[in-house]
């Protein structure tokens, strides 16, 4: 999941250097974005088990 | 708000480009922190968690909206206040993520006497470290933001980005052209409708495309002539035809004129005489010039335009783009020319009515055709309507334009086709300024309250 995020991002850089649509830009940018969001969301499956009071 | 429409002529200077020079250092600064992560990583061997790989991806999000900044104004030697605020909202959007995965990080190793993950760095873990730095950025682009009336003059460095960092450098250029064109959606969708933006031209050192300041735009490098490599048809063959069609041709269109009757044509002393330096162009009937061309540039005579139109077979040209320059001037009156179709109607509309297949954009009509395709001839802020019902047809209009050298700011949308009333019916007053000022090397400026 991690290579297939990095190679997403390298296309989204990609895309931007060949000027494509400012749609299609976005589009890519927030998908990837997402994709991370997830993968953290993933990750983050247990509580902080903090017990301060502040 | 006071206005939506730069209060000063752009002039570049050094503070004007501080958020453009901000823009260079947060992508590369936040590449330069991904890096130290990789250096920890394969120089030191201390293997990142999960959340460390998290937030190096949205280290790398973030930079990517300060690099859209700064491709923008490499690309365009521009950047308008919608790239900014596009390019730092997706940098904000991803610190903000970043941060609350390093925050978690952070408070995953904040009990007493937990060591932490890795290393530290100045006495910080590295994830404390980047939690900060995801904080600092978020101040940054506000303070960036703030301060933006004064840091973002759309003048910027215009220089195409290479290795050898000379703005003639075609290292990246010849690297892009390798690819084929059909890997990129946007670059299938260019080839179909004709919206590609033209490429960057080589401009030397320190020089704005679109900058106000009395330059003639610059002539594409010879790659990026051949590169562009779109077909015109330009209908007409009056002054604004010819001039249009050279600027197409100097841009590295392929470009036919139509005309009604091209051996005419031909035998015309001017015509003969600008067709010998322009040796590229074609000259063919109306229907022929057309079929030819992917886009349509209507530079006949108002009154005749329908008919030009009808000869050029246009009603089986559904699809093209049609770009409307002429004006419905009528002259049976004598001078100065009263317009027909007027008020309740325009030349813009009629066209599609008649053509609905054509997707019409009217823009180019208020000012002289020089102007029309070498904008810096008129010094200061001034501005180029357009109008049109086929949002796809304008951008491609818009694209056309900004190869003419009309940076994005200066391009004013007014709508629907109807529109086109308004702006056929500021020809009476350009006519009358003409006479007041003696020449024809003016336009309008529209300047918000």
């Amino acid at each position: 999941m991690d290579t297939l995020i990095f190679g997403g991002l390298l296309a989204t850089l990609i895309a931007m250097y060949r000027e494509t649509s400012r749609t299609f830009m976005l589009g890519a940018w927030w998908t990837m974005l997402l994709a991370v969001i997830l993968l953290m969301a993933h990750h983050v499956n247990s509580s902080l088990a903090l017990t301060l009071s502040y | 708000m006071h206005t939506l429409l730069p209060e000063e002529t752009p002039t570049g200077s050094l503070l004007g480009r501080v958020q453009y020079w901000f823009a260079c250092f947060f992508a590369i600064g936040w590449t330069g922190v991904v890096c130290g992560g990789l250096f920890h990583q394969f120089a030191l061997w201390e293997h990142p968690c999960p959340l460390c790989i998290v937030q190096r991806m949205f280290m790398l999000l973030a930079a990517m909206g300060a690099a859209y900044i700064v491709r923008t104004a490499l690309a365009y030697g521009a950047v308008t206040s919608r790239d900014y605020m596009m390019g730092w909202g997706m940098s904000l959007v991803a610190l903000i993520a970043g941060s609350f995965a390093s925050w978690r990080q952070t408070m995953l190793h904040i009990l007493p006497k937990d060591k932490g993950y890795g290393s530290e760095v100045l006495g910080l873990h590295l994830y404390v470290w980047a939690w900060l730095l995801f904080q600092a950025s978020v101040v940054a682009i506000g303070i960036a933001l703030s301060f933006g009336h004064s840091t973002t003059d759309s003048s910027v460095p215009a220089a195409r980005p290479g290795p050898c960092g000379r703005p003639d450098c075609s290292y990246w250029a010849s690297w892009a052209r390798s690819s084929p064109s059909t890997w990129w959606p946007c670059s299938s969708r260019r080839a179909s409708t004709g919206s590609c933006r033209m490429p960057r031209t080589a401009t030397g050192s320190s020089t704005t495309w679109g900058s106000w300041n009395g330059r003639r735009p610059p002539a594409p490098a010879t790659a990026d002539r051949k590169e562009s490599g779109m077909r015109y048809a330009v209908l007409g063959t009056g002054i604004v035809g010819r001039t249009v069609a050279a600027r197409l041709a100097d841009l590295g269109h392929d470009v036919v004129v139509g005309t009604r009757d091209p051996a005419a044509t031909a035998a015309r002393e001017e015509y003969a005489g600008w067709q010998a330096g322009q040796p590229r162009v074609r000259l063919a009937a109306f229907a022929e010039a057309a079929r030819e061309g992917d886009t349509l540039v209507n530079a006949t005579g108002g009154q005749v335009s329908i008919a030009a139109l009808t000869e050029a077979d246009a009603a089986h040209l559904d699809g093209k783009v049609l770009i409307d320059i002429a004006n419905p001037l009528d002259f049976s009156q004598g001078f100065p020319p009263s317009l027909d179709p007027v008020n309740t109607d325009s030349l813009g509309e009629l066209i599609q009515r008649t053509f609905p297949g054509l997707r019409v954009v009217k823009t180019l009509n208020t000012m002289n055709c020089r102007i029309m395709v070498d904008p810096a001839r008129v010094e200061g802020e001034h501005h180029v309507f357009v109008c049109g019902e086929d949002a796809d047809a304008k951008k491609a209009a818009r694209e056309l334009l900004h190869s003419f050298g009309w940076p994005e700011r200066s391009i004013l949308d007014l709508g629907g086709i109807e529109a086109a009333r308004g702006t056929e019916m500021l020809l009476p007053v350009w006519l009358r300024l003409m006479g007041t000022l003696g020449h024809t090397d003016f336009n309008f400026h529209v300047q918000g309250a």
